[in-house]
């Protein structure tokens, strides 16, 4: 796919550059002196564009290169063509912000120099630029020589943002090694333990290991369940819809969490911001399994005495503020509130997040988290069960719903996983009648 | 080319002024780039500390090569232009301006792979999530003062100059906290000695880029108005530090 769009993109260069070159040396012919024709300026940018530097023969042409001159300007890949003596000749809107030299783009800049350099001397080059910002990007900056005949007449460079086709590999092969991980360590952990079995004449031992092969089982099927839901998920929008209270959604949720809470000595407030109800349409079964999904979360990595931590100061202003702003006693906290619905851009929406004071997510890990088998640290994980699936059928339950999901994290100091869904119209009902 | 169509009918001193001015220009590019490079390492440092791998740590440490001899070609095309130029007023004070700069960032990169380094001495040792979140927030708030430095000076931004200074109260606060938590980590034996130590030498880092960013602010307030105003700030960066640093410092640099 990509490489379609850089073969085009090349393709459109050269005819550009070619249209440009010959537009100039067939002027003479075509265009007798004083008929001169005032050529569209096709760009802002291009000051010393050849488009610009003099009249183009009427006709077919002139459309052709005017046309491609402003498809090229609006390319979301950044292009830079420059002539024989390396003199800048044309670069589009997208690269032009690497001329600002600023941070990142004075990098991208330099590395457009480099490859440039090594063109004019007639060589092909590429750079990687892994750009840790912020933002994090990731760009390809190339260069190659167009050769007319022995010299090089002019050199085109490409700048290409490639962060979202990286984000998209390392997802993809990612999930391959994990999907296979998560199924291929029961399986085997099953046929070790049932080979061992069958040389076994100790019933003790054999008690034992019908016990973990048990386990292992079990694991297993828990994560074909959670695969079939995801399936299920995957096929579409909810089909049944009722009208339900996000208030005793969340209270069902916590009854389903309760003993797992109580075993670890945790306590759930609900700060219900709203003080009533809040009316959401959707399935109620599939919405209370994502809250009890990310409470049970909250559960999981919170440490039992960490509401016996004080917070140390106020928050200033530290990137992460959603963090702060929900802090009760409690060490997992789910606020409930109807947000927007002031302007008719802007719709009511019933928020509902579930705060923690766990352990937290490395921020490397926070675009990730909701990626099927993804594990921030595969050896907690095993000792807290789980299939590595929660969190994705938590958002796709949750899109399926009209709705988003956002997790904000710091290390250390905890997590708040943030749903909006639309608000249904009978609160909007309910909210008039008031 | 347009350039010389232009030039070729003005006297030879405004042929000399262009090419004095492109100097400059280029001279601020390539202090705008130095900057980058050693706003890169920053995130890159911290990465390699927190994911505890050897050889990104290693490339933060060889990468250095390119920041130091950036610097040092910085330095001399420095030299170089006031030698030639004999520069007065607001460019004498520019190009001073860029030679104390270049040493504040050429400083700060060094300070990353000083994270590097001391990553690598505790090699093994687990991290709390509570450092772990610390280290992060400092190494953000550490690469966001230096980028806001450099803004100040790419745009003779004066207010945004003499505002680092606040700023990175914030980035002293973090370093109080590491320190306060390194101090509980090794009362409970959740680290030990040894790594507590290269904790507080690695918050300590971080913090001393948030002075160079300060300095170059406060390069930047006497590039543009010549007066040396914060002369009590100046001194701020450094004896804030210092007193910082005894809480730090006496327990990780003996």
């Amino acid at each position: 796919m990509v490489e379609v769009v850089i073969a085009v993109v090349a393709a459109t260069i050269g005819l550009a550059a070619g249209a440009a070159w010959s537009g100039r040396r067939s002027r003479s012919s075509a265009v007798a002196p004083g008929d001169q024709v005032d050529a569209p300026v096709p760009l802002e940018s291009a000051t010393t564009t050849p488009l610009q530097e003099g009249s183009l023969p009427p006709g077919d042409e002139t459309l052709a290169t005017d046309l491609v001159a402003k498809a090229l300007a609006d390319l979301q890949l950044g292009i830079v063509v420059f002539d024989g003596d390396g003199e800048e000749l044309y670069r589009n809107h997208a690269a032009d912000e690497f001329k600002t030299a600023r941070h990142g783009n004075a990098l991208t800049e330099a590395a457009l120099e480099r490859v440039v350099e090594g063109a004019l001397i007639g060589l092909s080059l590429e750079e990687s630029l892994d750009l840790y910002g912020p933002p994090q990007r990731s760009l390809r900056v190339q260069a190659s020589p167009i050769i007319d005949g022995k010299n090089v007449s002019g050199v085109t460079a490409v700048v290409e943002d490639v962060t979202e086709a990286r984000h998209v590999e390392r997802v993809r092969s990612d999930f391959v090694a994990n999907v296979s991980h998560e199924l291929r360590t029961p399986v085997g952990a099953m046929s070790v333990l049932a080979e061992t079995l069958a040389d076994c004449d100790d019933l003790e031992v054999a008690e034992r290991l019908t016990t973990r092969i048990q386990r292992e089982a079990g694991r297993m099927s828990q994560t074909i369940a959670d695969l079939l839901v995801l399936s299920r998920l995957d096929a579409g929008a909810v089909t049944a819809s009722d009208t339900m209270d996000l208030v005793s959604v969340v209270a069902m949720a916590i009854d389903r969490v309760s003993e797992g809470a109580t075993q670890r000595g945790i306590d759930i407030a609900v700060d219900n911001r709203q003080g009533g109800p809040i009316l959401v349409d959707g399935e109620q079964g599939q919405l209370v399994s994502a809250v009890a999904n990310l409470l049970d979360n909250a559960i999981k990595y919170s440490d039992a005495n960490s509401a016996e931590v004080p917070e140390a100061r106020p928050q200033g202003n530290r990137g992460s503020t959603a963090v702060s702003t929900i802090r009760t006693d409690s060490p997992v906290t789910v606020r409930l509130e109807i947000k927007g619905g002031s302007s008719p851009t802007d719709p009511p929406e019933a928020i509902l997040a579930v705060a923690d004071r766990g352990i937290g997510v490395p921020e490397t890990d926070l675009n990730r988290i909701f990626e099927r088998f993804y594990r921030v640290d595969s050896a907690r994980s095993r000792d807290t069960g789980g299939t590595g699936l929660g969190l994705s059928i938590v958002r796709n339950t949750v899109l399926n719903h009209g709705g988003t999901i956002e997790v904000d994290s710091v290390e250390g100091r905890g997590s708040v996983f943030t749903i909006r869904v639309p608000l249904s119209s009978a609160q909007l009902q309910v909210n008039g009648s008031e | 080319m347009s350039i010389d169509d232009t030039t070729t009918n003005q006297p030879p001193q405004t042929v000399h002024r262009k090419a004095y001015h492109r100097e400059l220009e280029s001279l601020t590019n390539g202090i705008l780039r130095l900057g980058a490079l050693a706003c890169e390492t920053i995130p890159r440092a911290t990465e390699a500390l927190l994911s505890g791998n050897l050889s990104d740590a290693q490339e933060v440490i060889d990468a250095d090569d390119i920041v130091d001899d950036l610097a040092a070609e910085l330095e001399e095309q420095c030299l170089s232009i006031m030698a030639r130029q004999a520069p007065m007023a607001g460019e004498l004070r520019r190009l001073v301006t860029c030679i104390h700069m270049i040493s504040d960032i050429e400083r700060s990169a060094d300070l990353m792979v000083n994270v590097c380094k001391a990553s690598r001495r505790m090699f093994g040792q687990p991290l709390t999530p509570q450092i772990r979140g610390l280290a992060a927030s400092m190494s953000k708030e550490a690469n966001k003062l230096l980028r806001l430095s450099l803004d100040a000076f790419a745009d003779s931004n004066v207010s945004l100059a003499a505002a680092l200074a606040d700023i990175d109260d914030e980035l002293d606060q973090l370093n109080r906290d590491m320190v306060e938590a390194i101090f509980a980590h090794e009362g409970d034996r959740t680290i030990e000695l040894s790594g507590a130590v290269q904790l507080a030498l690695i918050a300590r880092y971080y913090e001393r880029v948030g002075d160079h960013a300060v300095n170059v602010g406060e390069r930047v307030i006497y590039m543009v108005t010549g007066k040396h105003e914060l002369e009590a700030g100046a001194a701020r960066g450094d004896g804030d530090s210092h007193r910082d640093g005894d809480a730090s410092d006496s327990s990780a640099e003996e």
